[in-house]
């Protein structure tokens, strides 16, 4: 019964690249803006926020739908890449975006709760024994804040491993290309003789996401204690 | 002559500090009841803290406009604010300064024997002497010391005084016994209603 058939291992190795690629490189994104929204007081703050958290609350749809205008051939961003002969809709790379986008808050979040949680008084010990603020954040508020880091790691992998609404939208079904494991899912389920194919992925869905989590659990709680801990 | 002038009127939760004394010996002692502002004078002196209009000249060099990492100073807090990360060796070297003498402050502060501990492993005072040694070891334009002797025995409390009145090291420090200014030779700068001089 556990064995997947190709299609079903394409689809499970996609959900995998694609959560890796929103992971990679929202999390730098999420961490900067964390850091801006934490550190910083800027016109506009509120509105940036609202922003950054509205993936949270708004419906997946709706999201892809608002990607796809942007990104597509007459959107902001899309109309520029166009004329470049660049085209994203319906690619993996806007699957990627897709989930990137969805998993962007949690990221930021998890990141925020941790960089709000760094101690000011540190960091004036450090700048008065001479680092400035290059030096405080990578010897201090980056070491210190890694608990965040994983955290915002673990959830925006989650997020994107099981995103299906804005995917479905801005990236399509096509199989090899954007037909992720919960779209195939999806797919299978739509099949009248689909059930048991579906039930295997659902097995397999839920054997990595829980693995991913524990192995997040004993990251986090191992640099936590290496933060904190005491010697051995 | 070396000089150390301060300026500043500090304005903080409705109390206002009027800050104006210069000194010029190696040691000065800023003494006056708790809460007097004399942990805000030595924040201000470090540039943790500003103020309008402050004014630090050390050496007839002003340093108001300079920022905390670029003063060449160096500080022990009241409490120790060790790095929890990082080893007591590599706290105690984190100014980048003056490593060579490492082994010798340890020991003059017994914590030769921790200095590869995390300080989650220390107790109060053992920090507290990391923290001494942080700031001792930096081998500063000038070290500011806020109530160092707190939470030291005796015999470590005369190893520091020692530590420090045997060196040429410029030094302000916050604390409440005039024993330890006439130990130090110190030039006493009371803090107290709201006016330091």
């Amino acid at each position: 019964m556990m064995t997947l058939s190709p299609a079903e291992w394409q689809a499970f190795g996609l959900s995998l690249q694609v959560a890796a690629f929103a992971t990679l490189f929202g999390l730098p994104l999420a961490y900067f803006a964390a850091w801006t929204l934490s550190r910083r007081q800027f016109w506009g703050k509120g509105l940036v926020k609202a922003i950054i958290q509205l993936p949270l609350v708004l419906p997946p749809v709706v999201v892809g739908y608002l990607l796809l205008q942007i990104f597509g051939r007459n959107g902001a961003v899309g109309g520029p890449l166009a004329t470049l002969g660049i085209s994203i809709p319906f690619t993996t790379l806007a699957a990627g975006i897709a989930a990137g986008v969805m998993a962007f808050p949690l990221m930021v979040r998890a990141c925020r709760l941790s960089i709000e949680a760094l101690d000011p008084k540190l960091e004036d010990a450090a700048r008065i024994h001479g680092a400035g603020p290059v030096r405080r954040f990578l010897t201090l508020s980056l070491p210190l804040s890694m608990p965040g880091l994983l955290a915002g790691a673990t959830l925006g992998f989650a997020r994107g491993f099981g995103e299906f609404g804005a995917t479905i939208v801005f990236a399509a079904n096509i199989p090899g290309e954007t037909r992720t494991l919960p779209i195939a899912i999806y797919s299978a389920l739509q099949s009248p003789s689909g059930d048991a194919a579906a039930a295997r992925m659902v097995t397999v869905s839920v054997i990595a996401a829980l693995s991913a989590f524990l192995l997040s659990e004993w990251l986090e709680r191992r640099t936590r204690s290496r933060l904190s801990g005491r010697s051995k | 002559m070396s000089m150390l002038q301060v300026k500043a009127q500090i304005e903080r939760n409705g109390y206002t500090l009027a800050l104006d004394f210069a000194s010029d010996a190696q040691i000065t002692m800023l003494q006056g009841p708790s809460g007097a502002g004399k942990t805000l004078t030595l924040h201000l002196i470090a540039g943790l803290l500003s103020a309008p209009n402050a004014q630090v000249i050390l050496d007839g060099c002003d340093l108001s406009a300079v920022p905390a990492q670029d003063r060449g100073f160096s500080m022990a807090f009241q409490e120790p604010r060790l790095f929890p990360h990082l080893s007591v060796r590599r706290n105690i070297l984190y100014a980048r300064r003056n490593k060579g003498a490492l082994p010798a402050l340890a020991q003059a502060l017994d914590i030769t024997e921790l200095l590869d501990r995390r300080p989650a492993d220390l107790s109060g005072g053992q920090a507290q002497r990391v923290s001494l040694a942080r700031a001792l070891l930096a081998d500063s334009a000038l070290t500011l010391l806020d109530e160092p002797f707190t939470g030291l025995d005796i015999a470590r409390r005369d190893a520091v005084i020692s530590l420090l009145a045997n060196s040429n090291r410029r030094v302000v420090l916050v604390s409440h016994d005039p024993d330890d200014a006439i130990r130090l030779n110190a030039k006493i700068v009371h803090v107290s209603n709201g006016v330091a001089r």
